[in-house]
C-alpha cells in the first residue's frame, strides 16, 4: 500500500460547485455590539447632547431673545418680550422668556363670531370627521366657548395672561428640549447602528426644537392678538406640550426610516 | 378682531406651516380611501381546487382555439408587450418558406402549431415552441426549445440554454446540448455529442444495443477489512490510504477511504463509498450504493452503478454501464463526464463543465474488458 494520498479539489471544480454568495459583508453585517455595549453608548451620547444643551443655555437664550424681539418689531406687535433669570441654588441657568401684552378688550361682535365658529365647528364634527379626531375637536370647542363664556362673565377679565401662558410654554418646551436626548437614548439610539444615523437624527431634532421654540412663543402671541385671551386654554391644550411630542413622534418615526448614511474621509 | 398687518398674517401661515411641517404626511391619510372589504366570490361555495380546474381547462380550450385558428389560417405575426417579436405558424405553413433565402439569423419567437422544422445554419435567438415535433437541421443554433412531442437536433447543432420534450430528445452525431435537455420519456446522445446537464427516465448514450448482464461469479467471496481499516462499528470501514477488492468479492460495509479505491472484475459493494483519491472500478462489478470520489472515477464496461454519483474530477464510463435504474432513478454529477457509447442511464446525468459521449473504439484510459482483463493495479494519477 502506498502511503496516503489527499487530493485537493482541483479549482476548475471548485468553480463549478454552487456557491451561496461572493457578496463582501457589509461592516454592520460583520460588528455585532452587545446589548451593554448599545446601551453605554446611547447612554454617553445622551449625557453628551445634554451637557451641551446645559452649557449652552446662556447663550440659546440670548439667540431666541434676540430673534423674538426681530420678530415682535418685524410684526409691529403691541408686545414686550420680558426675561427672567433662572437660577437653580447658585447656578445659573440662562433666562425664563415671556411675552407681555396689552391686548384691546375684545369686542362683542368678535366674540360671537367666535361662538358661532365654535358651534360651527362643533357642528361639522358629525359629518366631517372620524372618531378619534371627531371628540378631540369637540372637546376643543367646548373648553373654547367656556373660554368665551368666562371672559362675558367676568367682564374682560381673563384669570390668565399673555405672560404666564408664554411662560409656562417656554418652561415646558425647554424641559421637553432637555429631554429629548434621553428619549432617543431609550429607543432611538439602542435600535440604529450607524452612529452617523444617531448623531444626524439628534442634532436634527434638537435643531428642529430649538428654531421652533421662538417661532412658537410668538405664533401664540399673534393667534391672542388676533381673537382673544380666550384662546389661551385652547393653544395650551391644542399647540403646547402636547403638539411637542407630536412633532417628537413624527421626527422620530421618520428618522428611523432613514437608510444607513455613508460618510467618508477623504 | 384686533388690527393686524398683513406682515403678521402671513407670519401667522408661514410659522404654522413650519411648526406643523413634520405632521404633513399624517395629512395623506385623510386622502387615502379605506381598505376594500373581501367579498368572497361563492360561486364555487368555497372549493377552490374545483374553481381551479375550471379555470385550468378555460384557459386549455381557449389555447387549443388559437391554435386550431393558427393552423387554419395563414401565418400570424406580431409582438408581446414587452417587444419581442413573435409568429404563428400553421399546419401548413413551413419556417423555411417564411425566411428569405438570405437569412441566417431570427429573432423572432416560432410557435407552431403542427411540426416546426428548423432549416440548417439557422441561428436562433428566441424561443421554439412546436405542438408537435421539433426537427432541427444540422449545424443550427438554437438558444431555447419547448415540444409538445419529440425533438430531434441534428448534426453539429447546438442548443445554448434549454431544450425541453414530452416526448424524446435525439441528439445526433456531433450535436451539442448546452445547458439542461429534459425529456418526459428518452433522451438519446448519438456519438460525438456534448452535453451538460440532461434529466430523463431514461438516458442513452450511442447505439442503443440490447444491454448484456455483468458476468459475475456464481458465488462472490466476503471481503474481510484490510490491515489498515479502522472499524468504528456502525458498518463503516475507514481505509487510510489506498484500497483494492479483489475481482469476485462482496464488500458488506460503507468504506470511506483516504487514499485511492480499486474494484476488481465482477465485485459488488454493497454499501455507500467514499474516495477521496481515485476510484478504479473494473468490468461488470456493481456499486448498490451511494459515490462520492473526490478525484477522478473511471468506470469499466458493463457495471452497475444503483446510487448517486458525486464526482470532483473527470468521470469515465465504458460500454454497457448503466446508472440507477428503471424503477429507482439516479443523479450522476461530475466536472467532465466522458461516456463511451452504449451506456445507459436513468434520471440525470450532470457534467458541469463538459460532457461527452465518446465512440467504440476512442476510450483508452478507461479499464479494459473481459477479453484484455489487466493485473489489478492503478494506472497513475488522476491529476497528472
Amino acid at each position: 500500500m502506498s502511503t496516503p494520498r489527499h487530493h485537493p479539489l482541483p479549482p476548475e471544480a471548485v468553480r463549478a460547485r454552487p456557491v451561496f454568495s461572493t457578496r463582501k459583508p457589509r461592516r454592520a453585517e460583520t460588528t455585532s455590539l452587545s446589548m451593554l455595549d448599545r446601551v453605554l453608548q446611547s447612554v454617553t451620547m445622551a449625557v453628551t447632547l445634554t451637557a451641551i444643551l446645559v452649557f449652552a443655555l446662556n447663550p440659546l437664550t440670548a439667540l431666541w431673545q434676540s430673534a423674538m424681539n426681530s420678530l415682535v418689531d418685524t410684526l409691529s406687535l403691541n408686545a414686550q418680550v420680558i426675561s427672567h433669570g433662572l437660577h437653580i441654588g447658585q447656578t445659573s441657568f440662562g433666562m425664563r422668556l415671556g411675552v407681555s401684552m396689552e391686548s384691546p378688550a375684545p369686542d362683542k361682535l368678535s366674540l360671537m363670531l367666535q361662538a358661532v365658529m365654535c358651534f360651527g365647528v362643533f357642528g361639522m364634527t358629525w359629518a366631517v370627521l372620524n372618531m378619534p379626531l371627531r371628540w378631540g375637536l369637540r372637546i376643543l370647542c367646548v373648553l373654547h366657548a367656556l373660554g368665551l363664556l368666562m371672559i362675558v362673565a367676568r367682564g374682560d377679565q381673563f384669570p390668565y395672561s399673555l405672560l404666564d401662558h408664554t411662560r409656562v410654554l417656554y418652561d415646558s418646551s425647554l424641559i421637553w428640549l432637555l429631554l429629548t436626548p434621553g428619549l432617543l437614548a431609550a429607543g432611538f439610539f439602542l435600535v440604529e447602528r450607524s452612529w452617523l444615523n444617531r448623531l444626524v437624527a439628534a442634532m436634527l431634532i434638537l435643531g428642529f426644537e430649538i428654531i421652533a421654540l421662538p417661532l412658537k412663543l410668538i405664533l401664540h402671541s399673534v393667534l391672542v392678538a388676533l381673537l382673544s385671551p380666550a384662546v389661551i386654554p385652547l393653544l395650551f391644550l391644542a399647540a403646547g406640550p402636547v403638539l411637542d411630542i407630536l412633532l417628537l413622534a413624527a421626527l422620530y418615526a421618520w428618522v428611523l426610516t432613514w437608510r444607513q448614511l455613508k460618510f467618508k474621509l477623504r | 378682531m384686533s388690527s393686524l398687518s398683513l406682515t403678521a398674517v402671513w407670519f401667522l401661515l408661514l410659522a404654522s406651516g413650519a411648526l406643523l411641517s413634520p405632521l404633513w404626511p399624517a395629512l395623506r391619510q385623510w386622502y387615502l380611501p379605506p381598505p376594500p372589504s373581501f367579498k368572497p366570490d361563492d360561486t364555487h361555495h368555497g372549493d377552490w381546487d374545483a374553481a381551479a380546474h375550471v379555470a385550468q381547462r378555460q384557459v386549455q380550450e381557449s389555447f387549443a382555439k388559437l391554435l386550431q385558428l393558427a393552423a387554419n389560417d395563414s401565418v400570424t405575426r406580431g409582438a408581446h408587450d414587452d417587444g419581442t417579436a413573435f409568429m404563428v405558424l400553421g399546419a401548413k405553413n413551413y419556417l423555411s418558406e417564411q425566411l428569405p433565402a438570405s437569412a441566417r439569423h431570427l429573432r423572432m419567437q416560432v410557435i407552431a402549431s403542427r411540426h416546426l422544422d428548423i432549416p440548417g445554419e439557422l441561428v436562433c435567438d428566441s424561443l421554439l415552441f412546436a405542438q408537435g415535433k421539433l426537427n432541427i437541421a444540422h449545424n443550427a443554433i438554437v438558444k431555447t426549445a419547448l415540444s409538445r412531442r419529440d425533438a430531434a437536433v441534428g448534426p453539429r447543432a447546438r442548443v445554448r440554454q434549454w431544450i425541453r420534450a414530452e416526448g424524446r430528445i435525439d441528439a445526433a452525431e456531433g450535436a451539442a446540448l448546452m445547458g439542461c435537455a429534459s425529456a418526459g420519456r428518452e433522451i438519446n446522445v448519438a456519438r460525438r455529442a456534448r452535453f451538460e446537464k440532461l434529466m430523463a427516465p431514461v438516458l442513452s448514450f450511442g447505439r442503443c444495443e440490447p444491454l448484456r448482464m455483468p458476468a459475475a461469479p456464481a458465488h462472490l467471496v466476503p471481503m474481510q477489512a484490510p490491515g489498515n481499516a479502522f472499524i468504528p462499528g456502525d458498518g463503516r470501514w475507514i481505509i487510510d490510504g489506498d484500497m483494492s477488492v479483489p475481482a469476485g468479492h462482496s464488500v458488506n460495509a460503507r468504506l470511506v477511504v483516504s487514499g485511492s479505491l480499486l474494484v476488481g472484475t465482477g465485485s459488488r459493494v454493497r454499501g455507500d463509498v467514499h474516495v477521496m483519491g481515485d476510484l478504479v472500478i473494473h468490468h461488470d462489478a456493481t456499486l448498490n450504493g451511494a459515490v462520492r470520489c473526490d478525484g477522478n472515477m473511471r468506470v469499466g464496461e458493463c457495471c452497475r452503478l444503483a446510487g448517486p454519483i458525486l464526482v470532483a474530477g473527470i468521470l469515465t464510463a465504458g460500454s454497457q454501464t448503466v446508472f440507477g435504474a428503471t424503477e429507482l432513478f439516479s443523479t450522476v454529477i461530475a466536472s467532465e463526464i466522458r461516456i463511451q457509447e452504449g451506456c445507459m442511464a436513468h434520471g440525470a446525468v450532470w457534467a458541469q463543465r463538459r460532457g461527452e459521449v465518446l465512440a467504440e473504439a476512442a476510450p483508452q484510459s478507461a479499464p479494459q474488458g473481459p477479453q484484455q482483463a489487466a493485473p489489478l493495479q492503478f494506472q497513475g494519477s488522476a491529476h497528472a
